[in-house]
C-alpha cells in the first residue's frame, strides 16, 4: 500500500517536472514567435495551460502532505518545488493584475528548473530532524520563500527591464520591445518584488538569528547560508534605500535587482549541494 | 564624370543624397528648405535645361536633364554641397548617381516610396509633388520632368489603390505614441510639450488627445500659430492644452515627461547642458524626446542620459516598423505596377527623336500613315522593351547604359530621318 503511494507521488512529481517544461515551451512560443497568430493562439494556451499545472502542484502537495505527515519544508528538493510553487502562483497573479501575459517564459523557466531539481533529487528522509517540526521553522521557512520568491521576480523583472531599457536606447526592434509590457511597468513590478523581499527577508533573517540559536545544538553564525543570506539582504537593503531615499536611476536600480537575483539563485543552489551544516534544509 | 549623349537627346540624371548613402548628421547639413529651393534652382539654370529638388528629412535630390545632352556631374554635387556650406561635412562620396532609365527608375522608386526608410510612407508622393510645383513654378521643369514627375505620380497613385502598401503604415505621429506606450504605458498623467505648429505637431497631439494624455504645452517661435493649433484641437472634448511663449519654454521643462519638436530652427534649442540640470531635477523619472526636425533642434548628447530616451527621425523609423512584413510582401506586385509605368515613360522618352515623322505623318495623313506610325512603334516597343528589361535587371552600369542608350537613339534618330525621306 505504501509502496504504490510512493509510486503515485514519484509519478505526480515527474508529470508535474514535464507540465513545467510544458508551460515554459508554450511562453517561450508565445514570446519568441515572430508571428503575431502564433502568439496570440499560444499565449491563450498558455494562460489555460499553467492554471492546470498549478492545480496538479497543489494536489502532487496535498497528496504528499498526507502521506508523509509532515508539511513539505523538510528538504531542500521539497523547499524547491514549494519555491516553484510559490513563483509560479506569485505569476499567475501578476499575470491576472497587469493582463501581461509576455513575462511568463522568464518566470516559469525559474520555476522550471527547481521543479526539474527536485524532481530528479527529492527523497523522503527517514528521520526528520525534531527542530523541522517547529511551528517557528515553519514561519521562518515561509517567510523565506516568500522573501526568495520575491527576489527571484524582482530580479527577472530587473533583468527584462535592462532588455526592454537597451532595446529602446538601441533603436532594436526585437522580441523584447514588441512582445514587453512598458519599461515602468517592468520597473514598477520590480520595485514592488524588491520592497516584499526585502521586508520578508528581514523577518526571515531575525526569526533565524534569534531562535536558531536555541534550537540547534551545534549553531555557529558563519554558517555559509546565514552569511550569504546576510549578503544578498545588504544587496536589496541599498536596493530599496535607493527606490526609497535616493531614487536612484532606475537603470541602476534594475541591476542591482538583477544581481541579487543571480547571487540568490547560485547561492540557494551551490550552497545547498555544495556545503554540509546545521542549516542544510 | 562629364556624361554626354549622341544627337542631342535630353540626358536624364540624378544625384543626391539620402538614407541608404548618409546618415541623418550628414543628409540634415544638405537639407534645403521651401524657401531656399528657388535660388539654387537658379543656380542651377545654366547647367541643365531642366531642374528639380527634392528635399525631405531623408533625401537631398536632384532630378535634372543635361544641356545639349551633355551634363557634369561631379559639378553638380559640387555646387549642391556649397550651396549649404557643408563642405568639411559632405563629400562627393556620400552622393549616388543614376542616369537615364536608372534615374527614372529611382524617382518612380522614391514616388512609390520603394525607396523610402520604412516602405509605405504616403508622405513622400506630397513632396514629390510639392518639389515639382516649386520647380515648375520657377521655371524650372520642361516637357522631360514634366512627363517624368506626371508618370511617376501616376505610378504612386495606382500602388495606392491597387495594392496594400500603404495600408497600416509608418507615420511620426504612430511612432511617437507607440514609443511613449513603450516607456511610460499609460500616457494619462503625462504632460507634454510640443515645439512646433506645423501639420507633424497637430497628427501628434491628436494622437495623445486620444491616449487622454493630462496637459499639453505647445510653443512656437510665431506665437500666433500655436494659438491657431490650440483653437483647432478644441474640438477634442478630452484637450487640456496651453500655449507658453518659446522664449520660456525651457523653464518647463522639468515639469515635462513627453518632448515633441518639430521646429526649423538651423541651431539646437534644447542644449546638453542646460538639459543635464533638467534631467537631474527629474530624479530619476524617464523622459522622452522626439526630435522630429531636419536639422536636429535636441543636441543629441542628451541621449547618453541615463533615464532620457532622444528619438530622431531615422531611430523612429529602425525601432517602429509597423505592418512591416505585411507591407514586404507586397513589393512584387508593386513592382510591377513601376515596371509598367517605366516601359510607358520610357517609350515617350525614346520617341523624341521620331516625334517629328509623328508630327510629319499626322499633318500629313493619307493611307501610307499607318504602315509608317506602325514602323515606328514596332522599333519603339521592341528596342525599348528590351532595353528596358535589362534596365530593371540592373545588368546595366552608367557606361554601358550610354551606349544602348545612344545606339537606340542613333537607330531613333535614323529611322525619323528615313521616315520623312520615305514621305517626301
Amino acid at each position: 500500500m505504501k509502496m504504490s503511494q510512493d509510486l503515485i507521488i514519484l509519478l505526480l512529481s515527474y508529470v508535474l517536472a514535464i507540465s513545467y517544461i510544458l508551460a515554459v515551451g508554450f511562453y517561450g512560443i508565445a514570446f519568441f514567435s515572430k508571428n503575431s497568430e502564433k502568439t496570440k493562439a499560444y499565449s491563450k494556451k498558455s494562460k489555460i495551460f499553467i492554471r492546470s499545472v498549478i492545480l496538479l502542484h497543489l494536489i502532487y502537495f496535498i497528496i504528499r502532505s498526507i502521506d508523509y505527515k509532515h508539511a513539505p519544508i523538510t528538504s531542500i528538493f521539497e523547499l524547491l518545488t514549494l519555491l516553484a510553487f510559490s513563483l509560479t502562483i506569485t505569476y499567475i497573479y501578476i499575470e491576472f493584475k497587469t493582463r501581461v501575459y509576455q513575462t511568463g517564459f522568464f518566470i516559469l523557466l525559474i520555476a522550471g528548473i527547481f521543479q526539474i531539481i527536485s524532481t530528479l533529487f527529492i527523497q523522503e528522509l527517514k528521520e526528520i530532524n525534531p527542530v523541522l517540526r517547529s511551528w517557528l521553522l515553519g514561519v521562518h521557512v515561509s517567510t523565506a520563500l516568500i522573501g526568495y520568491s520575491a527576489i527571484m521576480i524582482s530580479g527577472i523583472y530587473g533583468f527584462l527591464y535592462l532588455m526592454m531599457y537597451r532595446t529602446i536606447k538601441r533603436n532594436n526592434p526585437s522580441n523584447f520591445y514588441k512582445k514587453l509590457p512598458s519599461l515602468q511597468l517592468l520597473e514598477k513590478l520590480a520595485a514592488n518584488a524588491i520592497k516584499f523581499g526585502f521586508v520578508f527577508l528581514t523577518i526571515t533573517i531575525l526569526i533565524g538569528a534569534i531562535w536558531l540559536p536555541q534550537a540547534i545544538d551545534n549553531f555557529s553564525y558563519t554558517d555559509p547560508k546565514l552569511i550569504v543570506t546576510f549578503m544578498i539582504w545588504v544587496v536589496y537593503a541599498l536596493g530599496f534605500t535607493s527606490i526609497k531615499i535616493y531614487r536612484t536611476q532606475s537603470k541602476t536600480t534594475m541591476t542591482l535587482a538583477f544581481l541579487g537575483f543571480v547571487f540568490a539563485f547560485f547561492s540557494i543552489l551551490i550552497l545547498n549541494f555544495l556545503f554540509t551544516s546545521f542549516h542544510r534544509f | 564624370m562629364n556624361n554626354e549623349s549622341i544627337n542631342n537627346h535630353p540626358l536624364l540624371i540624378s544625384i543626391g543624397i539620402n538614407h541608404t548613402t548618409a546618415p541623418l548628421e550628414i543628409r540634415e547639413k544638405m537639407f534645403i528648405d521651401k524657401e531656399r529651393i528657388p535660388l539654387i534652382l537658379d543656380k542651377f539654370k545654366g547647367l541643365l535645361s531642366e531642374c528639380m529638388i527634392v528635399s525631405t528629412c531623408n533625401r537631398t535630390e536632384l532630378y535634372g536633364i543635361g544641356n545639349k545632352g551633355s551634363v557634369n556631374l561631379e559639378s553638380l554635387k559640387d555646387l549642391l554641397i556649397g550651396f549649404n556650406n557643408a563642405h568639411s561635412f559632405v563629400t562627393k562620396k556620400h552622393f549616388y548617381e543614376y542616369i537615364l532609365s536608372g534615374a527614372c527608375r529611382h524617382l518612380f522608386h522614391v514616388t512609390t516610396s520603394v525607396d523610402s526608410m520604412v516602405v509605405g510612407d504616403s508622405q513622400v508622393m506630397h513632396q514629390i509633388k510639392e518639389s515639382y510645383q516649386i520647380a515648375n513654378e520657377n521655371g524650372s521643369t520642361g516637357k522631360v520632368l514634366n512627363q517624368l514627375v506626371q508618370k511617376a505620380l501616376h505610378a504612386s497613385k495606382r500602388v495606392k489603390s491597387e495594392t496594400k502598401l500603404f495600408e497600416g503604415a509608418f507615420s511620426v505621429s504612430y511612432a511617437a505614441i507607440e514609443l511613449a506606450t513603450k516607456i511610460f504605458g499609460d500616457l494619462k498623467d503625462k504632460k507634454v510639450l510640443v515645439i512646433g505648429a506645423g501639420e507633424t505637431a497637430e497628427l501628434t497631439i491628436q494622437g495623445l488627445i486620444k491616449k487622454n494624455v493630462d496637459k499639453i504645452y505647445i510653443t512656437n517661435r510665431t506665437i500666433e500659430n500655436a494659438h491657431k493649433l490650440i483653437e483647432s484641437l478644441k474640438k477634442y472634448s478630452k484637450f487640456n492644452g496651453e500655449v507658453i511663449p518659446f522664449e520660456n519654454f525651457n523653464e518647463k521643462l522639468s515639469e515635462i515627461d513627453i518632448i515633441i519638436s518639430s521646429t526649423g530652427a538651423s541651431n539646437y534649442i534644447i542644449n546638453y547642458d542646460e538639459f543635464r540640470k533638467v534631467a537631474k531635477y527629474k530624479r530619476g523619472n524617464p523622459m522622452l524626446i522626439i526630435d522630429i526636425a531636419v536639422p536636429r533642434d535636441v543636441d543629441p548628447k542628451i541621449n547618453k542620459i541615463g533615464n532620457v530616451f532622444l528619438k530622431n527621425i531615422d531611430d523612429l523609423n529602425s525601432i517602429i516598423d509597423t505592418n512591416h512584413e505585411k507591407r514586404l510582401s507586397v513589393i512584387p506586385e508593386v513592382k510591377d505596377i513601376i515596371s509598367q509605368e517605366i516601359l510607358n515613360y520610357l517609350m515617350w522618352y525614346y520617341s523624341i527623336p521620331v516625334l517629328p515623322a509623328l508630327q510629319y505623318i499626322q499633318q500629313n495623313f493619307n493611307g501610307q500613315a499607318a504602315g509608317q506610325i506602325k514602323q515606328i512603334r514596332k522599333y519603339l516597343v521592341e528596342g525599348v522593351t528590351d532595353y528596358h528589361q535589362r534596365v530593371l535587371n540592373g545588368s546595366f552600369n552608367v557606361s554601358d547604359e550610354i551606349m544602348n542608350h545612344d545606339e537606340l537613339v542613333k537607330d531613333l534618330f535614323n529611322l525619323n530621318d528615313s521616315t520623312i525621306k520615305n514621305w517626301l
